[in-house]
């Protein structure tokens, strides 16, 4: 066992982990943060995509001690504390960018690396930047919708 | 070691070394190019994979080392097959060593793979050294074809001296097919991989002499 301390969501969070567990599993079982899915385990999927030190990552991929000293967002972190959604959620809702809501997760935090990265409304580049991301329901194009949304919204905003 | 995307928005990879660029679009997403290194991804030497491809293209020498001393290798001697590379069970490899691209140099990277960011069916990076329209080096390496990246080396005999025309890429592009023996699989036959191959080489060819790299 080795301790880790990292920032998650804003918590400062200590715990004593198996050197082999996944970040994946860490988020999941350690720290009860559920939002973040597990689906193929083994890099392909993109649902279990979170943000480490400001960049995605694969959770499946990276091992808990790995983010030693790490801050690491998650879907979690992003609507407000009393359950508004933020900008990002929003669009989604309203384009109807998932239907089980299985890849949702991962294709929202890829998503706002997209945006924070100063990502533009044009659709290919948007289908480049989720091209790591299955959605086995919507045929992608309403996901499409809802970033393009929320990068026009984004440029209102300014 | 450093990271995928690191060496991808490089400005001096961007100037300097332009196929190495151009080849990190087929290269996995994002998400991935952000934890994957290339010291990794060679040493790893997935034959489908897209950078050992381009270190043979380069001609980059790779350099590892063990506890007590380091070896300089070749990429055509670093790889020798699927996941299987010189490195000694006591070595890791440390730094890889490319060339600046010279001022008349082209290149160009072409793949086919079943979804953005795959593995290739076929790869083919391609760089052409030209004075005058004639072909004064040519190197030109494939992945995905079968159980090693290889270097076309008779399709780069087909060019070098030459006066540059389509007939002659053509032919480069047909040499380059001939001696190898392509991978089947179940959803890829030999025969599907070798008509791709061939023709991911004549249009390699033809970006890399009229110098259109893809940025």
């Amino acid at each position: 066992m080795k301790t880790i301390s990292v920032t998650v969501n804003g918590q400062k969070v200590t715990r004593s982990v198996e050197p082999r567990l996944l970040l994946a599993d860490f988020l999941r079982q350690e720290l009860a943060l559920t939002g973040t899915h597990v689906g193929c385990e083994h890099g392909v999927c993109g649902a279990c995509t979170v943000i480490v030190d400001n960049r995605t990552v694969r959770a499946c991929l990276m091992f808990a001690i790995q983010t030693d000293g790490s801050t690491i967002e998650t879907v979690e972190a992003l609507a407000d504390p009393d359950g508004s959604l933020s900008p990002l959620q929003l669009s989604f809702r309203q384009a109807h960018a998932l239907q089980c809501g299985f890849c949702t997760p991962g294709m929202l935090m890829t998503a706002t690396e997209y945006l924070r990265a100063g990502g533009s409304a044009d659709r290919a580049e948007i289908k480049h930047a989720i091209s790591g991301n299955l959605c086995r329901c919507t045929g992608y194009e309403t996901i499409v919708d809802a970033i393009a949304d929320a990068v026009r919204a984004r440029e209102e905003r300014t | 070691m450093t990271r995928h995307n690191d060496v991808m928005l490089d400005p001096l990879i961007k100037q300097h070394a332009p196929l190495i660029r151009e080849a990190y679009a087929h290269v996995a997403h994002s998400t991935v190019r952000n934890r994957g290194t290339l010291g990794g991804n060679l040493a790893h030497a997935d034959p489908a994979s897209e950078l050992p491809a381009v270190m043979l293209a380069l001609d980059a020498r790779i350099i590892v080392r063990n506890m007590s001393a380091s070896r300089v290798l070749s990429a055509e001697e670093f790889f020798l097959g699927t996941y299987t590379t010189a490195l000694a069970a006591d070595e890791i490899l440390t730094e890889i060593l490319v060339s600046k691209r010279s001022a008349n140099e082209g290149s160009a990277f072409e793949e086919v793979s079943l979804r953005q960011g795959d593995f290739a069916i076929s790869a083919v990076a391609a760089r052409l050294t030209l004075r005058g329209g004639v072909c004064q080096h040519a190197a030109i390496a494939l992945a995905g074809v079968s159980d090693v990246q290889v270097r076309a080396k008779n399709a780069e005999a087909v060019l070098v001296g030459k006066s540059l025309t389509e007939s002659l890429m053509g032919s480069a592009a047909d040499a380059a097919v001939d001696k190898i023996e392509f991978l089947e699989t179940a959803t890829v036959t030999s025969r599907y991989r070798r008509d791709v191959t061939r023709e991911l080489v004549r249009r390699a060819l033809s970006r890399a002499s009229s110098g259109k790299t893809a940025s």
